[in-house]
C-alpha cells in the first residue's frame, strides 16, 4: 500500500510541477465612452460629461480629473469631485460597477482654450487614461439656440393646463442623456398670459425667447418652480378656451446669475371623432320559397327530402320543371316570381328568393339562371321593400355560369375558379372536396356538408344513416333596410357603394383629418359635390394623366366617390365644405343558417353495420358578415380636427414632437395621441 | 506423560534417571506451545509501525473530534490571507471525515498596493467563508515519544487528505433575489451579479476570482495524546481538476493549517 501511494506521488509530482506558474496580472482595459466639454458664452459655464467603462471594477480609487485653460488662468488636473461649488445640480449617477459617469458645470468666464477630462487609475497613483476631449464652444447669440436650456409648454388633453417643460440643448449631448449622466436644471414660470398667436418657425420651433405679445391677457396664475423637468400649473381661466396659446416669462440660472425670457405652449390640435357612427337597419328578410322538381317522375326521394329539410319547405309545393325545355319555360318562371314578390311586397318587408332545384338535367340550371338575372338584379338597388337576391340550393356542384346573377345571387353548393375572383356563392358555399372516411379498425367515422350535392350525400347516407346527415334548425336571411333616399353606385362585380341615407358630415375650411385603418375595415367611402361635377371630372382626369395629382385620387372621376382614408387628402387639397358618406357591399343579405352537425360513426362487423354520430349545435354564414351588424362604427378611425390643426402634436409614445403639426403630418396618417397627465413623473420622454 | 506421571507419583522412584540434555530435549519435544514461542523483541518490532492498530491512544474509538484551526494561504499572488475556523472530524471504518467552516481574510501585501496604482489587476478572491469536506486516509500509524521528555507518548497518525473547498461569498449576494441566489450557489462559477457586487467589496489591486469551489490533496500529522487531545498540522496543494468548470485563475496554491482540538 505505501509503495502505491509513494508511486503515485512520484507520478503526480512531475504533472503538478510545471502547473505551478504565478497568478498573471490583467490589464483593466478602461476606455472612454464620451467624455464631452461644452462651453456657452451666453452662461459663461462649461459642462463636462463623460463615461468612462473597464472590464474590471473601477471603483472609488479611481478618479475623473478635468483640466483647463484660459488667458486668466490654468487649472492643472483637478478632481472633479473637488471643483465647487458646480453652477448647477448633479446629482451622483451609478452606471454600474465597470463604469464611472456623471457631469460637471463650472463658472468659467472667458472661452477656455483647451479642456481635458481624464481618469487616473488610482487616486494616489501617477497612471491616467487621458482620451481625445470632445470640446465645443457656444458663442453668444439667441436664447433659443445659443444657450443650454429650452423652455416650452404643453397642454394636457383638454387643453385646460399647461405643462411647462425645460430641454437641455447640448452640441454632442442630447436632452435625455445629460439627465441620465446627473444634471438638473432649475426653472420658474411666471407672468402666464393668453391669446390667439401663430407660430411657426424652423429654427425656433418651441418659441423660445421670442417675446409674449402684447395683446396676451394675463392669467393670473401664481409662479411655478421646479427642479424637474417638467411641472403642470393651475387650470387656465375659462376665457382662455378659444385662445391659441400661452406665453410665460421663464427664468432659468447659469454662472452669470438669472436668466429671464419668454416661453411659449401652444395648444394641442383640438379634434373629435369625425363621423362616429353609420346606421343602417338589419332585418330578416321574407323568404319567397320555390321548390322546382320534376312532377312527372321521381329522381331521388331521399335527396329531394333533404333539399326541402335544408331549406324548410317541408310544405312548399313543387313547381314543376319538366317541360323546362319548351320555349316558354323561362318566362313562366319569371312570371311567377315577379308575381310572388308583388304579393309579398306589400308586407313592406324585403324579401329573398329562396329556391330548391332537385334536378338531374344539365341545361335546366341555366334555364333557372336565365329566369334569375331578369328578376334579381334589377331588384337590388331598390329601396325597402325589395328583393334582396335570390339563394339557389342546387343538387349539383355547377355553380353559377351568369356574372350577372353573381352580385345577388347564392348558388349553393358552388365551386372555386382558381383562375378569376371568387364570388359570395364560391366562397361561402363551395362544395368540399372529396375528404375519404377515417377508418379505425371496425370503427368508420365521417361528416357530411350541411348543403351537400346529391352524390355526397347519397355516398354518405349508403355509408351512415340518413339520422347522420345533419339538419338544419332554423334560416334567417338578414339584409338593410334601403331608405328611399339611398343612392346606390354599382362597382360591377367587386360590389356596390351605398350612400344610405344622406349620412353627411361638415368641415370648414381650415379642419383637417387623421384616418386610422382599423383591424377590419367596414368599408366606407365618401363623396363631394366636387366629385359629381363633369367639369372637375374631366380636369381631374386629365391632371391624373399628367401625374399632377396622387394616384389615388383618379378613381374619382369614373366613379364619383373615393375611400374614406384620402378625406383628409382631400380635404387638404379642396377644402370642401360637405362630405357625404357612404358604405361599400359586396353581397346583399347574410344567410344565418342553424343546424345540427353530426360526427357520423359506423361500427362493422359479421357483415352488419350499425350507424351512430354524435350531434352538436352549430352556425354557418353564407353571403357577406357584413350584415351581422346594423351599425357600423367609425370611431375612431376618422377623426376631424376643428381647431389648432397647425399645432404640433404628440405621438402615440406620449412624445411632443414640435415640427410636426397635425395638418400635414396626419393627412394620411393615423392621430394616436398620448397626452401628459397630473401625477406624471416630471421627466416626461422629450428624445 | 511421564513428567505428569512422575509428579503424580513420588514414591515410584525405581526407574532410571536419564542425563539433562535428554531431559531438555523431552520437554521440548512434548510442550505444545512450543511452535508458538516467539522471541519478545521480534514480537515488539512486528506490533510497532502497524497501521491499523493503536497504541497510545485508539482514535478509532473516538465518536466525534472538534478542532479549531489556523490556516495561512499561499495563492502565488500578491495578496496576504489568513483562514480560521473550526472543524468536526468523524471517524469512520478506519479512515476519518472532516466538515469544516473557515473566515479567509484577505488584505494587501506591499506589492499589491503599488500594483493598485496601475491599469492592472491581479485575481484573488476578497474575504470570504470556506466550507470544507476533508477524506482522511491513515497512511502510517504508531506510538511515539516527544521532547522534552515529560511529555508521554503520543500516539502518531500520518494521513493523506483529500478537500473539497467551497467558497461563499456572502456581500456578493446584495439585490439578487432568492432563486437567483440558489442558482448562483449551485454554480462552479461566481455570476456576473456577483462579480459585480464584489466589486465593490475588493482590494484595489484585485480583481475577483470566479472560481467557487476547489479540489486539495495534501498530507499531514495527528498526534493523539492519552487524554484525547490532539494537534493536527498539514500541508494542502489545491490541484486544478475543476479548473475548466469554474474559470479560476488561481490553479494551484498552497493551504498550511494548523488544528488543536479535542476528541469524544
Amino acid at each position: 500500500m505505501n509503495r502505491l501511494w509513494v508511486g503515485a506521488l512520484l507520478v503526480a509530482l512531475p504533472i503538478m510541477g510545471p502547473s505551478c506558474p504565478k497568478v498573471p496580472i490583467y490589464g483593466v482595459n478602461a476606455e472612454f465612452l464620451q467624455a464631452d466639454a461644452s462651453w456657452f458664452a451666453e452662461e459663461e459655464t462649461l459642462f463636462i460629461f463623460y463615461e468612462v467603462t473597464a472590464e474590471q471594477g473601477i471603483e472609488d480609487p479611481s478618479v475623473i480629473e478635468i483640466t483647463w485653460a484660459t488667458d486668466d488662468e490654468r487649472v492643472d488636473w483637478t478632481d472633479i469631485n473637488e471643483l465647487l461649488p458646480t453652477v448647477h445640480t448633479h446629482l451622483p449617477i451609478d452606471c454600474g460597477a465597470n463604469t464611472l459617469c456623471g457631469s460637471t458645470s463650472l463658472a468659467i468666464p472667458i472661452e477656455p482654450r483647451e479642456v481635458g477630462i481624464r481618469l487616473r487609475y488610482h487616486v494616489d497613483g501617477e497612471l491616467a487614461l487621458e482620451p481625445a476631449t470632445v470640446y465645443n464652444v457656444v458663442g453668444p447669440g439667441e436664447p433659443f439656440s445659443h444657450r443650454s436650456l429650452v423652455v416650452y409648454g404643453v397642454f394636457e388633453q383638454t387643453n385646460q393646463r399647461v405643462q411647462w417643460r425645460s430641454r437641455h440643448q447640448f452640441p454632442t449631448v442630447r436632452n435625455h442623456r445629460a439627465e441620465n449622466l446627473g444634471l438638473r436644471r432649475d426653472f420658474s414660470i411666471n407672468d402666464q398670459s393668453y391669446g390667439a398667436f401663430v407660430w411657426s418657425s424652423f429654427n425656433n420651433p418651441y418659441g423660445y425667447g421670442f417675446g409674449c405679445p402684447e395683446d396676451f391677457v394675463p392669467t393670473g396664475q401664481t409662479e411655478l418652480q421646479t427642479d424637474e423637468r417638467a411641472a403642470f400649473t393651475s387650470e387656465l381661466p375659462i376665457e382662455a378656451s378659444d385662445s391659441t396659446s400661452v406665453c410665460a416669462q421663464a427664468t432659468v440660472t447659469d454662472a452669470k446669475g438669472e436668466f429671464t425670457t419668454s416661453a411659449l405652449a401652444q395648444k394641442n390640435p383640438e379634434v373629435r371623432d369625425a363621423f362616429p357612427l353609420l346606421r343602417s337597419p338589419v332585418h330578416p328578410a321574407t323568404p319567397i320559397p320555390f321548390f322546382l322538381a320534376p312532377c312527372d317522375r321521381i329522381i331521388n326521394e331521399p335527396h329531394e327530402a333533404m333539399q326541402r329539410q335544408r331549406l324548410q319547405m317541408e310544405d312548399v309545393p313543387v313547381t314543376c320543371i319538366d317541360d323546362w325545355e319548351s320555349g316558354g319555360f323561362v318566362d313562366d318562371l319569371v312570371v311567377m316570381f315577379r308575381d310572388a314578390i308583388e304579393a309579398e311586397r306589400v308586407a313592406g318587408n324585403d324579401m329573398v328568393l329562396v329556391i330548391g332545384l332537385h334536378q338531374d338535367s344539365p341545361g335546366l340550371s341555366l334555364a333557372l339562371e336565365d329566369a334569375l338575372v331578369q328578376v334579381v338584379p334589377a331588384e337590388r338597388h331598390r329601396s325597402t321593400p325589395r328583393l334582396a337576391g335570390a339563394m339557389v340550393y342546387d343538387s349539383t356542384a355547377r355553380g353559377m355560369s351568369n356574372p350577372a346573377l353573381a352580385s345577388a345571387t347564392l348558388w349553393c353548393p358552388s365551386t372555386i375558379a382558381f383562375d378569376e375572383i371568387p364570388d359570395a356563392s364560391s366562397r361561402t358555399c363551395a362544395a368540399a372536396p372529396d375528404v375519404p372516411d377515417f377508418v379505425l379498425g371496425p370503427f368508420t367515422f365521417g361528416q357530411l356538408q350541411i348543403l351537400p350535392t346529391r352524390r355526397a350525400y347519397l355516398d354518405f347516407i349508403e355509408t351512415y344513416s340518413n339520422a347522420q346527415a345533419g339538419e338544419v334548425t332554423s334560416l334567417e336571411f338578414l339584409t338593410p333596410e334601403f331608405a328611399t333616399t339611398s343612392d346606390h353606385i354599382d362597382l360591377g362585380e367587386y360590389g356596390v357603394v351605398t350612400f344610405l341615407n344622406g349620412e353627411t358630415l361638415a368641415a370648414d375650411a381650415d379642419d383637417a383629418f387623421s384616418y386610422c385603418v382599423p383591424d377590419e375595415p367596414e368599408g366606407f367611402v365618401f363623396r363631394s359635390d366636387l366629385m359629381q361635377d363633369p367639369d372637375f371630372q374631366d380636369a381631374l382626369r386629365e391632371a391624373c394623366w399628367d401625374g399632377a395629382v396622387p394616384e389615388e385620387l383618379c378613381i374619382v372621376p369614373d366613379l364619383g366617390l373615393l375611400q374614406i382614408e384620402f378625406i383628409g387628402l382631400w380635404h387638404s387639397l379642396l377644402a370642401e365644405p360637405t362630405y357625404e358618406i357612404g358604405l361599400f357591399w359586396e353581397f346583399p343579405f347574410l344567410l344565418r343558417m342553424e343546424y345540427e352537425a353530426v360526427l357520423a360513426g359506423s361500427a362493422s362487423a359479421f357483415g352488419v353495420s350499425v350507424p351512430f354520430g354524435f350531434a352538436s349545435p352549430a352556425e354557418e354564414y353564407f353571403g357577406t358578415a357584413q350584415w351581422v351588424n346594423d351599425e357600423f362604427s367609425l370611431e375612431p378611425e376618422l377623426i376631424q380636427c376643428r381647431r389648432f390643426c397647425d399645432h404640433p402634436t404628440f405621438g402615440s409614445a406620449g412624445v411632443y414632437h414640435v415640427t410636426e403639426p397635425f395638418r400635414f403630418t396626419y393627412s394620411q396618417g393615423c392621430y394616436l395621441p398620448k397626452y401628459p397627465e397630473l401625477g406624471d413623473s416630471g421627466f416626461p420622454l422629450d428624445p | 506423560m511421564l513428567g505428569s506421571a512422575h509428579a503424580q507419583d513420588d514414591s515410584d522412584d525405581d526407574s532410571p534417571t536419564q542425563t539433562e540434555g535428554e531431559e531438555e530435549s523431552d520437554n521440548q519435544e512434548e510442550n505444545p506451545l512450543s511452535p508458538y514461542r516467539t522471541r519478545f523483541d521480534d514480537l515488539a518490532e512486528r506490533t510497532i509501525g502497524t497501521a491499523s492498530k493503536s497504541v497510545a491512544f485508539n482514535w478509532r474509538r473516538t465518536d466525534v473530534q472538534i478542532a479549531a484551526s489556523s490556516s495561512f494561504l499561499f495563492e502565488l499572488n500578491n495578496f496576504n490571507s489568513w483562514r480560521g475556523g473550526a472543524r468536526v472530524r468523524v471517524p469512520t471504518e478506519g479512515s476519518i471525515l472532516e466538515f469544516g467552516a473557515n473566515y479567509v481574510r484577505v488584505w494587501d501585501s506591499p506589492s499589491s498596493e503599488l500594483l493598485a496604482l496601475t491599469p492592472y489587476r491581479q485575481p484573488g478572491r476578497p474575504d470570504r467563508v470556506e466550507l470544507d469536506f476533508t477524506f482522511g486516509y491513515p497512511l502510517a500509524e504508531g506510538v511515539v515519544t516527544t521532547a522534552p521528555k515529560f511529555f508521554p507518548a503520543v500516539q502518531l497518525v500520518f494521513n493523506a487528505y483529500a478537500e473539497f473547498r467551497y467558497l461563499v461569498h456572502p456581500t456578493g449576494w446584495p439585490n439578487l433575489r432568492p432563486g437567483e441566489v440558489v442558482t448562483a450557489l449551485l454554480s462552479p462559477r461566481l455570476s456576473q451579479d456577483e462579480i459585480d457586487n464584489l466589486d465593490r467589496a475588493r482590494l484595489d489591486a484585485m480583481q475577483v476570482d470566479p472560481g467557487r469551489y476547489g479540489i486539495l490533496l495534501g498530507f499531514g500529522n495527528d498526534l493523539y495524546f492519552e487524554q484525547g487531545v490532539f494537534i493536527s498540522p498539514r500541508l494542502m496543494v489545491a490541484v486544478p481538476l475543476l479548473a475548466p468548470a469554474t474559470e479560476t485563475d488561481l490553479l494551484v496554491w498552497a493551504d498550511f493549517t494548523l488544528a488543536v482540538g479535542m476528541a469524544f
